[in-house]
Parts: C-alpha cells; sequence; structure tokens
C-alpha cells in the first residue's frame, strides 16, 4: 500500500498547478485605516455627546422623508386608481389565437443550448 | 464564455472563462470559483455606482478574470428561483429592479423609468426597472419558476401585476383593468393586470417575493412565551 503521507510520494513542486501568493498588504492598510476611523467616530461619540444628536436627526430627518415619499406615492395611487381603472377599462382582444408551444418554461440551459427563447419556435 | 445553468429551483450559473476573458457581476452573487479565478470589485464611475443602487443592484460590480488558465466561476441568485441566460445583442432587455446577477463585459446595466403613470403605480414593477444592452449574454434571476414566451407583433399577454421579470424593449408594457366590479374585488387580482403587448420576447414568474413571503408569514414562529 502507498502512503500518501510521505514525502517521498509527494508530487514535484513543478509538476501540476501551484497557488501564488499575491500581497494585499495595502489593502489590509487601508482595512485597518476604516477600522481606526469606525473606532474614532465611535469615540467621538461619547466625547462630544451633541454629534449623535445630530446623527441622529439626520437619520431622522431623512427617515422622514423617505416615509412622506412613500405615503405620497399610496396617496396618489389612491387618488388615480379609480380615475385609471375607468379610463383603461377592460381589454380583451379579438381575432386572435394562441398556442401552448408558444409557452417555454425555463430549465437547465447551456452557452450550446441556451434558453432565452432563442429556441423557441425551433423546438 | 462557455457556461451551464444548472440546478432546480435554487439554481446556478457556470461560467468557464479562458485566460484573458472577463465577466462582471452584481457584488455579492458569485457562489464559487476556482483557485486561479481573480475578483474586483469596480464601479465604473460613481454616477453609475448610484444608478445601479437605485434600480436594486449593487453600488460595485465585480469583475472576474484569469490571470493563468481557464477559470470556472459559479454565481447564484437572491431569491429561491430560476437563472435565465438572455442575449442582449438580440435587442435591449428591460428587467425587473434586482434582476441583475451576472454578464460578459460588452452588456451594460443602466436605469430605466417606467414610461407611464398607470405602469409606474399599477403595473408591480415600481418606478425603476434595470434596462440591458449592449452585446453578449446577461443572466437574471427572480422568485419562482419561468415561462418565456415569444410575442408575435400584436399578441397581448395579460400578466398579473409584479409577474412580469423582463421584457425585450420592443415588447410595450401597459395595465389593463382586470374586470368588472366583481371580478376587481373578488378576484384576487386587485383592480388592474399588466398588459404585455409584442413583438418581443417576455419572462413571466410563477410567483413574486412577496407572494413567497406572504405565504410564508403564517407559520413563522410565534413568540408564545407569556
Amino acid at each position: 500500500m502507498t502512503d500518501i503521507t510521505s514525502k517521498d510520494n509527494a508530487p514535484p513542486a513543478s509538476a501540476g498547478p501551484r497557488m501564488e501568493k499575491r500581497s494585499v498588504r495595502v489593502s489590509a492598510v487601508g482595512v485597518a485605516a476604516l477600522v481606526v476611523l469606525l473606532i474614532a467616530v465611535v469615540a467621538a461619540f461619547f466625547v462630544y455627546p451633541s454629534l449623535v444628536d445630530v446623527v441622529v436627526w439626520a437619520v431622522l430627518i431623512i427617515f422622514l422623508v423617505i416615509l412622506v415619499i412613500v405615503v405620497a406615492y399610496f396617496l396618489i395611487a389612491a387618488i388615480v386608481a379609480v380615475p385609471m381603472y375607468a379610463s383603461k377599462g377592460e381589454q380583451v382582444q379579438k381575432g386572435a389565437a394562441y398556442s401552448l408551444d408558444d409557452v417555454k418554461s425555463v430549465k437547465e440551459s447551456s452557452s450550446e443550448q441556451p434558453n432565452d427563447g432563442e429556441q423557441n419556435g425551433k423546438q | 464564455m462557455k457556461y451551464t445553468i444548472t440546478g432546480d429551483n435554487l439554481q446556478f450559473v457556470n461560467c468557464q472563462l479562458e485566460q484573458g476573458e472577463m465577466m462582471q457581476s452584481e457584488a455579492g452573487r458569485m457562489v464559487y470559483m476556482t483557485g486561479n479565478a481573480v475578483m474586483e470589485a469596480k464601479m465604473g464611475g460613481f454616477w453609475k455606482g448610484v444608478k445601479r443602487m437605485m434600480n436594486g443592484a449593487s453600488f460595485m460590480l465585480v469583475n472576474y478574470h484569469s490571470d493563468d488558465g481557464a477559470c470556472v466561476v459559479g454565481f447564484g441568485g437572491s431569491v429561491p428561483g430560476k437563472i435565465l441566460d438572455i442575449d442582449v445583442s438580440q435587442g435591449s432587455w428591460l428587467v425587473q429592479s434586482s434582476g441583475y446577477i451576472a454578464s460578459e463585459m460588452d452588456v451594460k446595466l443602466d436605469l430605466a423609468f417606467q414610461k407611464r403613470l398607470g405602469s409606474m403605480l399599477f403595473g408591480g414593477e415600481g418606478l425603476l426597472l434595470q434596462r440591458l444592452t449592449g452585446t453578449g449574454k446577461c443572466f437574471i434571476g427572480a422568485c419562482g419558476d419561468f415561462n418565456v414566451v415569444d410575442l408575435k407583433p400584436g399578441e397581448v399577454y395579460k400578466v398579473s401585476t409584479a409577474h412580469a421579470v423582463a421584457w425585450q424593449d420592443s415588447v410595450n408594457y401597459d395595465v389593463s383593468a382586470a374586470g368588472g366590479i366583481k371580478t376587481s374585488i373578488f378576484g384576487g387580482e386587485g383592480l388592474f393586470v399588466t398588459t404585455l403587448t409584442g413583438p418581443g420576447k417576455i419572462v413571466i414568474q410563477s410567483m413574486s417575493l412577496g407572494e413567497l413571503a406572504a405565504s410564508l408569514i403564517p407559520y413563522m414562529p410565534k413568540n408564545t412565551s407569556s
């Protein structure tokens, strides 16, 4: 039986794929700087409690603006709904016939057999 | 680029990139990649990043390539559902927000607005959509199973609101009344249905994410402690 853990049986370094280590030191410094910045911001909140008020107010104002936009959206939708319903009407097509063959379900696919409807009508 | 889409209802798209080939994806969509693949986040302009965020995609896109030999990268969707490969070389597509997963580099992901007030308010897809232009393959995903229909000129499909995943730019997207007062109140579709008029391809989903969430609410664990 071959001992695969033995160093004698390990493949030579030149054979097969090998992993290359790329330096991320600059990125690590950047991440460290971000962490320091985060800690500094938290510390600033403790040192200057008035900053917390400013931030809370800013978040509150942004939240209120978003809330107003959402409420306005639904209000406009509610006001426009019935006139829009009346103006659009129910649309029923005449003189057309459809086939189940046109409806293709999405299955597994590949670059050789794409599934985006290019095959529709060809199958 | 070679690819396969595998799985059933929580699919993978597996892409093979030759050395020198590149592709891009939304941030967070990569599920696996081979040891020789390299990923790099790219913004491509601050305003482009902001526009991507507005239509439900990520601020930065992630590029993938290999410097040494072919590599394989696998992506997954953000919701339980299907992944569809579309070729934007045949015409630009509009996709529901957050539908974009990944694409070849020549595919441009941009912000699109609903053109009509009725579609914006009652179409179910909201004001903002994703527009895919350029050339190459793109992968989109959404909740549920998909049907693809190639509409001929003048052909109309009425689709339940929020169930249109994607449609070619040539397709006319609008809303119409679901029916009379009885149908509107008791029909389960509300006042409106979405109408998609050909020519062009449309993609319809069997279940929207909102419906999936609503169907799970009764089964959510409740706090029974008194």
